[in-house]
């Protein structure tokens, strides 16, 4: 691109521009050590081991087994249901029953989804530092 | 600077042989470091801005298609590093109007009057917003290229453009009070 030959003020400017920028005392030469330095970080980088994996084979049993349990645990308090306290209908435990185990579900799932959202943005992070 | 030269050097490097990474830095170092001075004006960082340029070079060498050349590729990956960088710590810049006019009693003699205008002209590049400092240092360093400094800055050659236009505005707007900008001879003369 070529400076316009239009406005006299823009040639200078773009004169003064050009001079100064590729002016001699705005080169720099690289200190002797640079390549050098350079190179030891690359090698360095090299050299390091690769970092550790998550230990994904190790938490996959745990986690399912956790899951069990705590399947196991609900079916088991299913089953043993403490009796109706007197003067409750079965109408009205039915209902408090349901609409608690609704609102906690949502909470569960809340939180499962928010540790999903957690745990993916660390790794992300983390992936991006490497 | 021969593009033969980074091929091979990349190849090897691909192939296991970090050594060869070695003429790569010998070849480029200069013309990073002198970008790197641009946008940050301090030399020690410049030169751990375009340590980091080469360490992530050499992290990336794979995503080089080798469909445009290596220094293309090279200055991308640089310039991102570099408007990145000091958007994080920006150099440090008075106000262009709170700096005050040089008053140099030899200020008519050959020299002074030119550094005064050298400096005055930094200051002004400097307090211009990143956008269109980033296409101005760029457009210059890289010899007036449009495409060039479009590639390195990821962005269409009219953006560049436009934005170059703003930029030239601007300076002359904060420029106009303290130097004459006298219209030229002629352009050739001034190359």
């Amino acid at each position: 691109m070529k400076p316009t030959q239009q406005d006299p003020q823009d040639d200078e400017l773009d004169r003064m521009l050009r001079t100064h920028m590729n002016a001699s005392n705005e080169q720099l030469t690289p200190s002797s050590g640079f390549t050098q330095s350079v190179m030891d970080v690359i090698r360095e980088e090299t050299t390091a081991p690769p970092p550790i994996p998550f230990p994904w084979k190790r938490l996959l049993p745990a986690a399912i087994a956790l899951l069990c349990a705590m399947i196991g645990l609900g079916v088991f308090a299913g089953r043993h249901t403490p009796a109706l306290p007197q003067g409750l209908s079965r109408d009205s435990f039915n209902f408090a029953i349901s609409s608690a185990t609704a609102t906690n579900l949502l909470w569960i799932a809340l939180a499962i989804g928010l540790s999903l959202f957690a745990a993916t943005v660390s790794f992300k992070l983390a992936a991006g530092r490497r | 600077l021969s593009r033969t030269d980074d091929q091979q050097d990349v190849a090897r490097v691909l192939a296991g042989d970090t050594s060869a990474f070695e003429g790569i830095v010998r070849r480029w170092q200069s013309p990073l470091i002198n970008l790197a001075y641009r946008f940050c004006r301090d030399r020690g960082r410049s030169e751990e801005m375009a340590q980091e340029a080469f360490l992530r070079a050499f992290r990336n060498l794979k995503s080089w298609r080798q469909e445009s050349a290596f220094s293309t590729w090279l200055f991308s990956l640089a310039t991102n590093l570099y408007c990145s960088e000091v958007r994080r710590i920006p150099p440090v810049t008075l106000p262009f109007d709170e700096v005050p006019e040089p008053q140099d009693p030899r200020a008519l003699d050959g020299g002074l009057q030119q550094r005064s205008e050298e400096a005055d002209l930094h200051r002004a590049v400097n307090t211009l917003p990143p956008k269109y400092r980033e296409v101005l240092l760029l457009y210059y360093f890289q010899e007036m290229d449009v495409p060039a400094t479009a590639c390195s800055l990821s962005i269409p050659e009219g953006t560049v453009k436009a934005r170059l236009f703003r930029a030239r505005d601007m300076l002359r707007a904060k420029l106009q009070p303290r130097i004459n900008l006298r219209p030229s001879l002629s352009t050739k003369e001034s190359i």
